[in-house]
């Protein structure tokens, strides 16, 4: 009994040391971006004097100036301000869809997973039928049952992003199915439900957290796309994709109110994508030799 | 009533032939039954249909009665009230048996818990004494380990301590050891003896280690194709193996202090589920086979057992 009495070495908890250890660069650049336009959307439309409504004609496509960093737009009103609120609209859009494609996704995604043959069939193949539309296709299909604003936005992504989820979360679950410790728990008489929620649901979130921040990027240009082509957020709500759609006739009077939105739309999706890479590098078993 | 387990006529199909055929086995109270044979020859497809817990496409004929009732006609919610009480299994490969997610303690005491009206502290104090009764150092704070803090050894540890925890009627070992280095494995095997007689009202040892079952059983019975082909108690077995097939599986088995000769294998492989050869399925491989083995072999009753040979009939 020596052999194994002896105490297993177990690391001190330090958990602010294994937070950091997790960091890699592009989780912390990632983080970082996303930090700041939270930050941003939050505090600079409080601290500002300009309203995003507040209209000045006599400031109509000014040029960047202390008053107005990011210049103004053809009715005068603040860029900066306007962008940051536009994030705002941004983050909630791509959070709600993506929360809802959670919602929807991974029970589908579950019972496919452990029940195959028919319940599998029954659930896949439909959202296989809903994964063959163009994404903004289908979001365009949805909103023409449902009609346009924000909460319809949240909904029609939702519903693009669900078949995703689902996919990601019947591949894990069918590789966690077969674990021993799955065998184990029926073998314990463990019901499905519990053996589906307290094993398999837990120990096969990894790919699906990676998944579901890399569509949060993609849901933030998919909204956008959707107000660029009027089908989106409404006016005078300021949206970046409706921001780019109304000041592109004025581009080359003044470039700023068309670059703006472009850039901070760049901006965000290049976080969560930077997020989403960094989370694959800890998250992903393919993934892990490469990190450690 | 003394008998645990009654299996009448078992034959389990998967898609392409039958992997247990019309399989007899029956378990007193004290009773340690090793199952040796080699791999494919259905003796982990035995253990899991005692549970009822065979993969979807299998297909069950015959009766199990366990402690008298059918086990068969169980529905869902009644059969999961068994199993981990007083029917545990120690699925193989059993230190991969624990969750990752969850502590050590957690998942003995939701065991408990779950077929037992008792308060989560008494749970607890139940895991603390089984976790101290296999040998677990410091046994209070492995209660908030996780798995993966724990040595492959210790991990066995607890999944048989998980399995014993309840004092189940009937424990199936499916390979208790093979996971583990050999040191480990003489430390676990003597403990797990003491468990068994201790805790446990009978238990089937699933082996291809004869040692294993040597020192863990009474009787053995050893599977061929899906079939017992020799059933005794363990010296006797081991003394005078009767059927060729038990014999071929000892000569394989390398012996410390025995050199110079190559290791005896036996020629061929198991038999196709879907093809196999007439009469004694061990005839393409037997050494002495003779023209009388191409028909059905008979089922020769012997003294604590049988053996499933043609040679042996003639008496």
């Amino acid at each position: 009994m020596a052999l194994d009495a002896a105490p297993i070495s177990r690391p001190a908890p330090r958990p602010l040391a294994r937070l950091t250890a997790n960091l890699t660069p592009p989780l912390v650049v990632g983080l970082a971006i996303i930090g700041l336009v939270l930050l941003g959307a939050f505090l600079i439309p409080a601290l500002s004097p300009f309203h995003a409504d507040q209209i000045n004609q006599e400031n109509s496509l000014a040029g960047p100036s202390l008053l107005h960093p990011l210049g103004s737009d053809d009715l005068g009103r603040d860029v900066l301000v306007r962008v940051m609120v536009g994030y705002r609209i941004s983050l909630a859009v791509a959070a709600g869809s993506v929360l809802l494609a959670l919602m929807a996704g991974l029970p589908l995604g579950l019972a496919s997973g452990y029940l195959p043959g028919l319940v599998d069939n029954l659930i896949m193949r439909p959202l296989d039928v809903l994964m063959a539309f163009p994404a903004i296709l289908l979001a365009v299909v949805v909103m023409a049952v449902l009609g346009t604003g924000t909460v319809v936005v949240v909904i029609a992504i939702g519903i693009v992003y669900t078949p995703i989820i689902a996919r990601v979360m019947r591949a894990t679950t069918l590789t966690a199915r077969g674990e021993l410790y799955v065998e184990a728990a029926r073998a314990r008489g463990a019901s499905a439900l519990r053996i589906v929620t307290t094993h398999i649901l837990p120990n096969s979130l990894g790919p699906v957290i990676v998944q579901a921040s890399i569509l949060l990027g993609f849901a933030v240009l998919l909204e956008a796309a959707l107000s660029f082509i009027g089908l989106g957020v409404r006016p005078p709500t300021p949206s970046l994709g409706l921001m780019l759609s109304t000041e592109r006739d004025f581009m080359t009077q003044a470039p700023w109110a068309v670059v703006s939105p472009g850039g901070a739309l760049m901006l965000l999706v290049l976080g969560f994508n930077l997020v989403g890479d960094g989370l694959r590098d800890r998250l992903d078993p393919r993934g892990r030799a490469r990190v450690r | 009533m003394s008998e645990v387990l009654d299996i009448e006529a078992l034959t389990v199909t998967y898609g392409r032939g039958p992997v247990v055929r019309a399989l007899w086995l029956r378990l007193a109270r004290g009773d340690v039954l090793g199952l040796v044979g080699e791999s494919g020859c259905g003796k982990t497809t035995l253990g899991w249909s005692i549970l009822g817990l065979l993969p979807s496409g299998a297909r069950m004929d015959g009766t199990i009665r366990f402690e008298g009732a059918d086990l068969r006609s169980l529905d869902g919610r009644d059969r999961r009230r068994l199993l981990g009480d007083r029917l545990a299994m120690i699925p193989q490969g059993g230190s991969g048996a624990l969750d990752p997610l969850y502590r050590i303690g957690d998942q003995i005491v939701e065991t408990i818990l779950a077929h037992r009206h008792v308060s989560r502290s008494e749970a607890r104090a139940m895991a603390l004494r089984q976790l101290r009764a296999v040998g677990i150092p410091d046994p209070e704070a492995r209660l908030a380990s996780y798995p993966h803090e724990l040595s492959g050894g210790m991990r066995q540890r607890v999944s048989i301590a998980t399995a014993l925890v309840l004092n189940p009627s009937l424990l199936i070992a499916d390979e208790p050891t093979s996971a583990l280095d050999v040191t480990i494995q003489a430390q676990v095997l003597a403990l797990f003896r003491d468990l068994i007689h201790e805790h446990a009202g009978a238990a089937i040892v699933i082996s291809h280690d004869l040692g294993v079952v040597a020192q863990l059983c009474n009787r053995v019975a050893v599977m061929y194709a899906g079939q017992i082909v020799e059933e005794a108690p363990v010296d006797q077995l081991f003394a005078e193996p009767r059927h060729p097939y038990t014999r071929s599986l000892l000569a394989a088995h390398p012996a410390l202090g025995r050199r110079g000769d190559r290791l005896a294998t036996i020629p061929g492989t198991v038999p196709d589920p879907a093809s196999p050869p007439a009469g004694c399925l061990f005839r393409p491989r037997c050494p002495v086979a003779m023209a009388a083995c191409c028909r059905e072999p008979p089922w020769v009753e012997q003294p604590g057992g049988g053996v499933r040979c043609v040679r042996h009939a003639a008496g």
